[in-house]
């Protein structure tokens, strides 16, 4: 019978068979305080910090909680949103010589546009509005750009600002933005259905693109068409779906890739939703007025609170969750909707979760890494050596035209969904690459007293008894671990070695090249 | 098996579920109507005053377009080719960008023959003094004639978004929607039936209904919407041939009665009624 009982409920997973109790290894504080500040900020502590976590382990809650607030808090977590929201994709239907941009506009313009809502979402949270309000606000976010090409209205200001679509369109958060929608396009016949599923995918967490179906390939247009009305099988998604695509009509383009179709809401569509799918708006059997009311419907589905607790959990434990984290989410869960849907002090709390500070080599990773993704190689690398690295206009980290996204680990919203959690060849050349001119970077930096060194380079080189220091000093700013006696003749005889072949500053070169090649700097 | 169902059965003794939490209040956004009875007849009449937009209008204006180019750009008066999607410049100082395309043909179709015609495309052009010419979309006419070659009915199709700064009529606002339109002799006379959704000088509007020729091109049978400011729609069922009836708001408020002729809406079609007298 026990064997049965086994065998019923399928056989342990290796998801399913991971610890939850306090059987998983942690991470030590300055570690666990890397991984929150490059979470939260993209940057790495200082070693100010990591000494006081070192000394002090009670003091990580206090420093998540400036994290929280720090400036560099909300790009972050657009960056952490795209991870899921793919929105910031490389190529839109409308190409930016559509407006008539530049060649230097093309990597800001496809940015911006892919940016759009996870700025709004991003705004929301890092000002301590409530997660309803990304799909209730009656404003978006633009910069100058988006406001220059589209029809909205932006308040005055550098960079991104609150601005109101001035076509007609609701105000209901990212439901209403451009950036959301060029993503997630649709076509003459799809009528909408492919949005509404990602809707509700990314806000509810509901996946009808993972549900099996069963239908017989070739079938006529016209047959499909009756099916999605008639045929059970097709009516146990198509029932709901339809009626939320119903709601999306003023963004129903009838010519694909054209500037003027898309850049607009269409309002006198709206009414063509029950002509072209035969049914009208309605959010889960409950009819509703529209693409007005939409915002609001999901604010009373209690999925779209479940949905932000679990997503947030994802993002930041960096792994599927599984019927065990529960325990964990649900008081958590509780919590987000009695306190006002507030996600930072959500983030607090997760990020104090045993899941979070899980140590790499412990089973709750399955044998997976936190690898940094792109942009926090980027901006971690700008932060401790001034290098960022460009290619006509592009970030080479954060787009595959040109660039590296993809080779190092991330996500491109089309072809990579999830980012990488095992090493591979491209990310290591990609890496090795980024290390090396980063050094480099560094170097000169040095000679202004700045970058990773923060003075000319020792002349002296290992003889110094400030060689040591520096190098400790550097390794456990980059990795907040501390290097081991081992370790530390190994860098200074590589030290020594460049130094006799080339002088001193190839031989700081090399020993940050390595420090930045590091696997302890490049996960977390 | 219910053994077996329940083995499987991941422990919530411990866990509030979802439904005993109360969600944030939030306010459900009630549209009120902006516009009372009048500014709705003022602004329906006005908006049709110079007629809804019409398909062959559109096309002789997309040929008038092309005539202002020359040899090399777009090289041909009959479309944009895709080697200028990055835009050309004509000696005439026009400049062209996209891609059209002009489709004719002839089907038969139940001992009946249907002739049509659609320019199609995605282009941007410009005229010498910086005037928008933009499409995307296509307009679309057709007849059906019977074995005599008489003509039985008339359609067109409107798709897309469309706009003229140079026009001097209704395409000097940037038009979207979706319209068919189908003009049928009866025993009564002609009647044209419109379904589809138009937006034409700024206001947005519906239409499914039936003109004809013998209430003076009232409606007859069906109703239109426009799109009240708040967001919501306002729905006016004329009485048959009467030119006047109620309208109500999405919620179902009554607002009043309305007169609007819409005789020059569907007068804008001539070229469709001139190819069924």
């Amino acid at each position: 019978m026990t064997l049965l009982l086994w065998l019923a409920c399928g056989g342990p997973t290796p998801q399913d068979s991971a610890p939850v109790s306090a059987q998983v290894e942690q991470l030590d504080a300055p570690r666990l305080l890397r991984r929150a500040s490059l979470d939260l900020r993209g940057k790495l502590p200082s070693n100010a910090e990591l000494w006081r976590v070192e000394q002090d382990p009670d003091a990580y809650p206090e420093l998540v909680a400036e994290y929280l607030e720090d400036p560099a808090f909300e790009d972050r977590m657009v960056e952490l949103l795209q991870e899921r929201w793919w929105t910031k994709v490389d190529i839109f239907d409308v190409p930016p010589s559509d407006y008539f941009l530049p060649s230097s506009q093309e990597f800001p313009y496809a940015q911006s546009v892919g940016e759009e809502p996870l700025r709004l979402m991003a705004h929301v949270i890092a000002n301590d509005r409530p997660y309803t309000e990304i799909v209730t606000a009656d404003y978006t976010m633009a910069n100058e750009l988006l406001a220059e090409i589209w029809p909205l209205e932006r308040e005055a200001g550098e960079g991104w600002t609150q601005a109101t679509y001035v076509d007609g369109r609701p105000g209901v958060g990212v439901l209403s933005t451009n950036g959301l929608w060029w993503r997630y396009t649709t076509t003459d016949s799809n009528m909408n259905r492919s949005r509404a599923t990602a809707m509700a995918r990314l806000l509810l967490c509901a996946d009808y693109l993972g549900r099996p179906i069963s239908f017989s390939e070739g079938e006529e247009v016209v047959a499909v068409e009756d099916a999605v009305k008639n045929d059970p099988y097709c009516l146990a998604c198509h029932a709901t779906i339809d009626p939320l695509a119903a709601n999306l009509f003023g963004f129903w383009w009838l010519s694909l890739y054209s500037r003027v179709e898309e850049e607009s809401y269409h309002p006198e569509r709206e009414s063509l939703a029950e002509d072209f799918l035969g049914v009208n708006p309605a959010y889960f059997g409950t009819p509703i007025a529209g693409l007005s009311e939409l915002g609001w419907a999901m604010s009373q589905d209690p999925r779209f609170y479940s949905c932000a607790v679990d997503s947030t959990a994802e993002l930041l434990w960096r792994r599927p969750l599984t019927a065990q984290d529960r325990a964990t989410l649900e008081p958590l869960r509780q919590d987000f909707v009695d306190q006002g849907a507030l996600l930072k002090p959500l983030m607090a709390e997760l990020l104090q979760a045993e899941a979070y500070g899980a140590a790499p080599d412990s089973a709750l990773h399955n044998g997976e890494l936190r690898m940094m993704p792109p942009s926090m190689l980027e901006s971690a690398l700008y932060q401790v050596t001034g290098f960022a690295w460009t290619e006509n206009g592009y970030a080479q980290l954060q787009n595959d035209v040109y660039g590296y996204r993809i080779l190092a680990g991330g996500v491109d919203g089309y072809a990579v969904t999830e980012p990488q959690t095992r090493p591979g060849l491209p990310w290591a050349l990609v890496t090795k690459r980024s290390a090396e001119i980063a050094a480099s970077k560094t170097l000169t930096q040095a000679q202004d007293g700045m970058g990773l060194l923060g003075h000319a380079p020792l002349q002296e080189g290992t003889a110094s008894g400030e060689f040591e220091a520096v190098v400790e000093e550097t390794f456990f700013r980059l990795t907040a671990v501390h290097l081991t006696p081992s370790e530390l003749d190994s860098y200074a005889g590589l030290w020594d070695e460049v130094n006799a072949q080339d002088g001193p500053e190839a031989a700081w070169q090399v020993l940050f090249t390595v420090m930045l090649r590091d696997p302890r700097f490049l996960t977390y | 098996m219910i053994a077996l169902l329940l083995a499987c059965t991941v422990d919530t003794s411990e866990v509030t579920s979802s439904a005993d939490t109360a969600l944030p209040s939030v306010e459900r956004p009630a549209a009120q109507a902006v516009w009372d009875a009048a500014t709705t007849e003022q602004v329906l009449s006005e908006t049709l005053a110079e007629g809804f937009p019409s398909p062959w209008r559109g096309i002789e204006l997309y040929f008038e377009m092309l005539t202002h180019g020359d040899a090399y750009c777009p090289a041909s008066t009959e479309f944009i080719d895709d080697q200028f999607v990055n835009g050309c410049d004509a000696s005439t100082g026009w400049w062209y960008s996209g891609v059209s395309t002009w489709e004719t043909g002839q089907e038969p179709v139940d001992e009946m023959t249907v002739e049509y015609a659609a320019a199609v495309g995605d282009y941007l052009v410009l005229d010498p003094d910086g005037q928008q010419f933009e499409c995307g979309g296509h307009q679309a006419t057709g007849v059906v004639r019977d074995s005599s070659g008489q003509a039985q009915e008339v359609f067109a199709e409107h798709k897309g978004s469309f706009w003229w700064e140079g026009d001097d009529g209704v395409y000097r606002d940037p038009v979207s929607g979706a319209l068919n339109l189908s003009l049928r002799q009866s025993p009564d006379g002609r009647r044209m039936e419109m379904s589809g959704a138009l937006q034409v000088l700024g206001t947005s509007t519906y239409v499914d209904g039936v003109f004809s020729e013998s209430c003076d091109w009232q409606l007859s049978e069906g109703s239109m919407r426009v799109r009240d400011p708040s967001g919501g729609w306002i729905t006016w069922t004329p009485e048959s041939c009467t030119s006047c009836g109620p309208i109500h708001f999405s919620d179902g408020t009554a607002l009043g009665e309305i007169c609007v002729d819409t005789t020059a809406m569907v007068m804008a079609q001539s070229q469709a009624l001139e190819l069924l007298q």
